[in-house]
């Protein structure tokens, strides 16, 4: 038995097809019953949809063999007993520092609002800059605009959220994009299984 | 906070387990004394540079303190091959040595290979031998470990970082860009390393892609040959797993080889071997050959040796 585990939300519309593709298929009935653990076209592969920063925790201990989440989780969780095997291409979009003004970036202190901590710290630790991370769950455009903080660290699609926010993006930490990852001993305990699958969606990008 | 609480990572075993424990711990230490390994029992705590040796690693997982007597950094053990090191190098012999431990070490985090940040770690050395034979000796012997511990199939996965190693030495690398490269194949990420050598012009690029692809059955290690037939380290370390896999009884053992496996402690210098089962999610047991790893301690000679978290393993 192979389980995967599939981010939820916008990554999943892009996985579903992918997978499709790849000729793994999950059924409309699966997909929008209330189910946990879903069946798919193989009797030997099941899928879980869950929260993307619980992927890498679901294939690091097992409960999954393998997984698809974004790079921008995947360095948040450190990918400590997970193989990061394929850039599926997906959910392209950009981890960014955006202000509304350049000048907010010029600080003894950077107060940064962000979700992905590892990563800011990262960041800021590799250009020498002194900051305070604030913890935040969303809405992080709201942060510099109530003075919580002087900018933020968060993922940039089109760019349009953070214009109607009067913020704009001026560093570059990482590009993002969905990556295949698989659990270390499931690599070499299920590798025929495995390997299979990769091939095949491999063919499908 | 209720007093009996203990700290995040750190656990106790009382009751049927301890029973346990202590008994498959017995029958290990019998093995080990059989098989003419020595029983070590080193302190809990040393000076720091004496349990780091040269790994950023280690050194990561390590608490410490500082001793007011001697005004000096004093550490709790998080991995006992740098202490095996110290005291195989206080003997004045060049006579091959075997040490076992099962001892309890500290860690600051747990890692890929020990869940909890108490693990007991167990393990067999052996010092003084540069022959393949040595090797061969300990990775038998880790199978016997497990067998002890009735945790079967296994899958035995072979590796050899003196090609890594190798590759990396052709190339004028900052430490920086090297840690790098190690992260991104423990991590096993091939967006990652194709970005790697975006960004860095190294003329080897082709072999570091296709050292990470390398990896199966035994039929890799042909495929090896042919890719690295102009580095002069590759042949023999190629060799050596060829060998290897030739020798061992492969009765419940499934072989697998893997040139991408490096292991997390920077010390390793040649063959490397984890153990793996499909009902568990990480490597079970791991060793290596780290020779010249008591070179701190004035004597460096050759050495590989294994460990596994035994109070892990004993409670499942």
């Amino acid at each position: 038995m192979l389980t995967i585990a599939l981010s939820k939300g916008r990554i999943l519309k892009q996985t579903l097809p992918l997978l499709k593709k790849a000729g793994l298929e999950i059924s409309d009935t699966e997909l929008n019953s209330r189910k946990l653990i879903l069946n798919t076209n193989f009797d030997t592969v099941k899928v879980i949809i869950i929260r993307a920063s619980d992927v890498p925790i679901f294939v690091q201990h097992g409960a999954a063999d393998m997984g698809i989440a974004g790079k921008d989780v995947l360095l948040e969780h450190g990918g400590s007993g997970l193989f990061e095997l394929l850039d599926l291409g997906i959910a392209k979009c950009r981890l960014m520092v955006a202000a509304s003004d350049k000048a907010k970036l010029k600080q003894n202190t950077l107060k940064i609002a962000t979700k992905y901590i590892h990563s800011t710290q990262c960041y800021f630790a590799a250009k020498g800059t002194q900051i305070e991370v604030i913890k935040l769950y969303g809405a992080m455009e709201l942060a510099p605009k109530v003075g919580l903080a002087h900018c933020i660290v968060d993922l940039v699609d089109t760019g349009n959220t953070l214009k109607a926010n009067g913020l704009i993006a001026f560093e570059k930490i990482e590009d993002i994009s969905s990556r295949l990852v698989v659990n270390s001993s499931a690599f070499k305990t299920k590798d025929t299984q495995i390997k299979a699958w990769i091939e095949n969606i491999k063919k499908s990008l | 906070m209720s007093a009996w609480r203990l700290p995040d990572g750190i656990d106790e075993l009382s009751g049927k387990r301890a029973q346990e424990f202590e008994s498959i711990r017995r029958k290990l230490l019998d093995l080990y004394s059989d098989r003419g390994f020595g029983l070590v029992i080193p302190p809990m705590v040393g000076y720091v540079d004496s349990l780091l040796l040269t790994s950023d690693v280690v050194d990561e997982k390590t608490f410490k303190f500082l001793d007011p007597a001697s005004a000096k950094m004093l550490g709790i053990h998080a991995d006992i091959t740098p202490q095996i090191a110290r005291i195989d190098a206080k003997y004045d012999s060049d006579k091959i040595k075997k040490y076992c431990y099962v001892n309890a070490i500290l860690q600051t985090k747990a890692d890929d290979f020990y869940a909890s940040r108490s693990p007991i770690q167990a393990g067999a050395e052996l010092y003084g031998c540069a022959d393949i034979s040595a090797d061969v000796e300990v990775i038998q012997l880790m199978l016997e470990s497990l067998k002890l511990l009735s945790i079967k199939p296994i899958v035995l996965s072979l590796g050899n970082i003196a090609i890594f190693n190798a590759l990396v030495a052709q190339q004028d690398l900052m430490d920086s860009q090297v840690a790098n490269l190690r992260q991104i194949f423990i991590r096993r990420s091939h967006p990652d390393l194709a970005l790697f050598l975006t960004k860095n012009t190294l003329d080897n690029a082709d072999k570091f892609s296709a050292l990470m692809q390398l990896e199966g059955d035994a039929r890799v290690l042909d495929d090896a040959l042919d890719i690295f037939n102009d580095l002069p380290e590759a042949k023999s370390a190629i060799e050596d797993l060829a060998k290897i896999s030739a020798v061992l009884d492969t009765k419940d053992i499934e072989i697998k080889i893997d040139f991408a496996e490096l292991k997390a402690y920077e010390y390793h210098t040649g063959v490397v071997f984890c153990a793996y089962h499909q009902n568990y999610s990480k490597a079970l047991a791991q060793g290596g050959r780290y020779n010249g790893i008591g070179k701190l301690f004035g004597k460096s000679r050759p050495a590989t040796g294994f460990s596994f978290d035994l109070k892990f393993l004993s409670q499942k």
